[in-house]
């Protein structure tokens, strides 16, 4: 078993790192979620100039064709700097159509519609996301039109495509353009500015199933959700916990760095521990995402869990360990915070996501 | 980056797996799922014997390098033996600090003679060692020891006392960090020496543990001797040495602990189904943390042990981390397997004082935060050496 990034990959998180470092320090953060919330400019150079837009996408669309370890590289670094940018909701996006796309019937309209919508986001599109949408759908011969409200709508203020993940009464996926009569977007603020959502009213909306053979799409979609913030999680956790064990080696009080008291130090041992277990997580949610289906729905929300609390616990800690600066809205430590905290929302919660892995294997019925 | 077992890890766990099933049965068949946390002492006899098969077969010191004996298998290799080995239900060894605690410090820093001694006995499961390093006085301050050696013509005589010696009353050797040198440095006093157990200069006294038992012991020392050769490295770097052991303690060697962990975990979600604890949204709940960290622990294991991956900048410390997130883990475990019991819980089995698996799981695991370097001096180490906290 071999854990190691290849130069390639190493190359690819590197760039990232860079790029982010250059263009998105956190007084920048602060300045673009005050406005739109999403760096344009940074997307474009991420999407297009980096080529990253097509990151899981095939070949056959302009696309990578890379795997969900090269993204989670990208996403960790985003994370790292709590980036304003609709990566994650891309992510899941291209995530899910590299699935659909080799599955889906040639020449019939779902297909071409799909490469079409692949091809888009291969040259940057962007994409929202929102899981448990009630919607209504109604197919009458090729086409499929959706009625009703999506309330949570990641990423979804300004975006080219929404993927809708419904479950009732069946988990149905779908891609709805969002330049169309029958979608009205209502832009939302959200208590992390940083993440923007929107609410989705589509009447009559035309939208495109995805389906692929093996397993509900829709299942998948909440996975790679899972395990993309997961990623997410445990970059701005390291980073987070690199920032707080700086300062705590150069404030002094008492005559001495507080990072020499023992309580402290004792804390952030115990975060240092926390995100090499999310780590170790995410990383073999990925490996599966990447090459054996099978595992991932044990292994994503199992990474999921791992992946928040040790990011929830760190932003916590890492307030706390700055003391009054630590409270400020100058400070980036609310960033992590706000994003933690959204984060741990969107999937649910630790705990919630422990009793989805352990159902699906079967741990309490034997 | 590439997560598959190899087929020649496939091989190897068939081998292990056919090897147990056609081995752990007849005169042996007792043994199987026997001397977890707190039964240490059931079927040692037997127990002694199992080491010797498991030894005339091949399987001790199969890390080893090739030039001592060993099969040099990798890491992945060493897990898989050692799950196939739990999966079998296969008796808790007696060979642990042999195998992984002493051969590889006589591998790294012995002499010719010393591994030429010491390292097929010990691969035949035929010499059994027990680590004299904690004293009263010294317990995390290891440095602070003051059992001291004098050399006395072609021998070191040795005066002084250790404690929570585990196996010694079935040890034929014993690796002592002792004080022998008059230097000013604390450290660099000490030696690191090798003792035959049965002497008269050795006496064992069994320390009775609050689960009833004894698997630790004192061990006192009066002019008790070994040759002059049985030093490992010069005399004064006994430190150097014994940190080389206590860093070896807390890597690959737990994983045989940690796959035992799984068969505690079944046995505990049986006894809640049983009691119908299990309905308890409180108790399901700890369950379903309880498997999923068990999960992660594995994962972290696998991945960490293997060495630097390159996702951080910092210096990973697998031993500390890894006793971290198991011993906690365990010790939770402890109290879930009492708390699923209910009033149950309360009563022995028998008297005098018989207690239930899971009973013992939850009296023993309380040792674990404390021994092998306890989570307090965990924690201090990857503060100041992994994260770089001033001291």
């Amino acid at each position: 078993m071999d854990y190691s990034l290849t130069s390639e990959q190493r190359d690819l998180r590197d760039a990232v790192r860079e790029l982010v470092a250059d263009r998105l320090p956190s007084d920048r953060v602060l300045a673009v979620m005050g406005e739109s919330g999403n760096d344009r400019e940074t997307w474009d150079l991420l999407a297009d100039d980096m080529g990253l837009a097509g990151l899981l996408l095939p070949e056959s669309v302009g696309g990578a064709a890379a795997t969900h370890v090269e993204s989670g590289l990208v996403l960790r670094e985003l994370g790292a700097a709590v980036a304003p940018l609709p990566f994650l909701s891309h992510t899941v996006t291209a995530g899910v159509l590299a699935r659909a796309l080799p599955d889906a019937p040639e020449h019939c309209s779902v297909a071409e519609a799909l490469t079409t919508a692949a091809e888009r986001i291969t040259a940057g599109a962007t994409t929202g996301v929102g899981l448990d949408a009630s919607v209504r759908a109604e197919t009458t011969g090729a086409e499929c039109r959706l009625d009703g409200v999506v309330e949570h709508v990641i990423d979804g203020p300004g975006a080219d495509l929404f993927l809708l993940v419904s479950c009732e009464p069946t988990t149905e996926t779908y891609l709805v353009d969002a330049d169309q009569p029958g979608v009205r977007v209502e832009p939302r603020m959200t208590l992390d500015q940083t993440r923007r959502q929107a609410r989705l009213d589509l009447t009559g909306a035309v939208a495109t199933p995805v389906r692929a053979v093996d397993q509900p799409i829709g299942g998948w979609a909440g996975d790679l959700l899972r395990i993309a913030l997961a990623a997410e999680s445990v970059g701005a956790t390291r980073a987070l916990l690199a920032l707080t064990v700086e300062y705590l080696t150069v404030r002094e009080q008492f005559g001495r760095p507080i990072g020499s008291f023992q309580a402290l130090q004792h804390r952030c041992a115990d975060l240092a521990v926390a995100v090499e277990a999310a780590e170790s997580a995410v990383v073999h949610a990925e490996w599966a995402a990447s090459h054996d289906y099978g595992d991932v729905p044990v292994l994503a929300p199992i990474a999921a869990a791992t992946a928040v609390e040790a990011f929830r616990d760190t932003a916590a800690e890492a307030i706390q360990l700055h003391g009054g600066i630590g409270f400020t809205w100058e400070h980036a430590a609310h960033l992590y915070f706000k994003r933690a905290k959204s984060t741990e929302l969107i999937l649910g919660g630790a705990t919630r996501a422990r009793r989805t892995a352990a159902r699906r294997a079967g741990v309490l019925t034997g | 980056m590439d997560l598959r077992y190899t087929a020649e890890d496939q091989e190897f766990r068939s081998e292990v797996r056919q090897w147990m099933a056609d081995n752990l049965v007849g005169e042996f068949a007792p043994l199987v799922g026997v001397g977890g946390p707190g039964s240490e002492h059931d079927h040692v006899d037997l127990r002694l014997e199992w080491e010797k098969h498991l030894g005339s077969a091949g399987w001790i010191g199969v890390g080893w390098p090739r030039s001592h004996g060993g099969r040099e298998a990798s890491l992945v290799q060493q897990v898989v033996f050692h799950e196939e080995y739990a999966a079998a239900g296969g008796p808790a060894r007696l060979d642990h600090i042999s195998e992984h605690l002493l051969a590889p410090t006589l591998i790294a820093f012995g002499s010719p003679e010393q591994c030429q001694r010491h390292l097929p006995e010990i691969r035949a499961g035929r010499e059994l060692w027990c680590q004299g390093y904690s004293e009263p006085g010294a317990g995390s301050d290891l440095a602070n020891i003051s059992t001291r050696a004098h050399r006395d013509g072609d021998q070191w005589r040795i005066n002084g006392q250790k404690i929570w010696t585990s196996l010694a009353h079935i040890a034929d050797w014993c690796f002592v960090l002792a004080r022998t040198e008059d230097t000013d440095s604390r450290h660099q006093r000490l030696s690191y020496l090798l003792v035959p157990m049965r002497q008269e200069g050795i006496t064992i006294r069994p320390i009775r543990q609050l689960t009833g038992t004894s698997e630790f012991n004192e061990v006192f020392f009066d002019d008790a001797v070994t040759d002059v050769d049985n030093v490992v490295g010069e005399p004064g770097e006994g430190w150097r040495v014994a940190m080389h052991t206590l860093e070896v303690e807390r890597g690959v060697s737990t994983l045989d602990q940690q796959l035992a962990f799984r068969g505690e975990l079944d046995a505990v979600i049986a006894a809640a189904r049983e009691t119908g604890a299990i309905d308890d949204p409180q108790i399901a709940e700890r369950i379903e943390r309880a498997w999923t960290e068990l999960v992660v622990l594995r994962q972290t294991a696998l991945r960490m042990l293997g060495g630097p991956d390159g996702r951080t900048d910092r210096a990973p410390l697998p031993g500390p981390t890894l006793k971290l997130l198991w011993a906690p883990w365990h010790r939770r475990l402890g109290e879930l397997a009492i708390d699923v019991l209910h009033l149950t819980g309360t009563v022995a089995d028998d008297a005098p004082y018989e207690l239930s698996r899971l009973q013992r799981l939850y009296l023993y695991t309380r040792a674990d935060t404390i021994y092998g370097g306890s989570d307090e001096i965990q924690r201090t180490i990857i503060a100041g050496r992994g994260l770089g906290l001033p001291r």
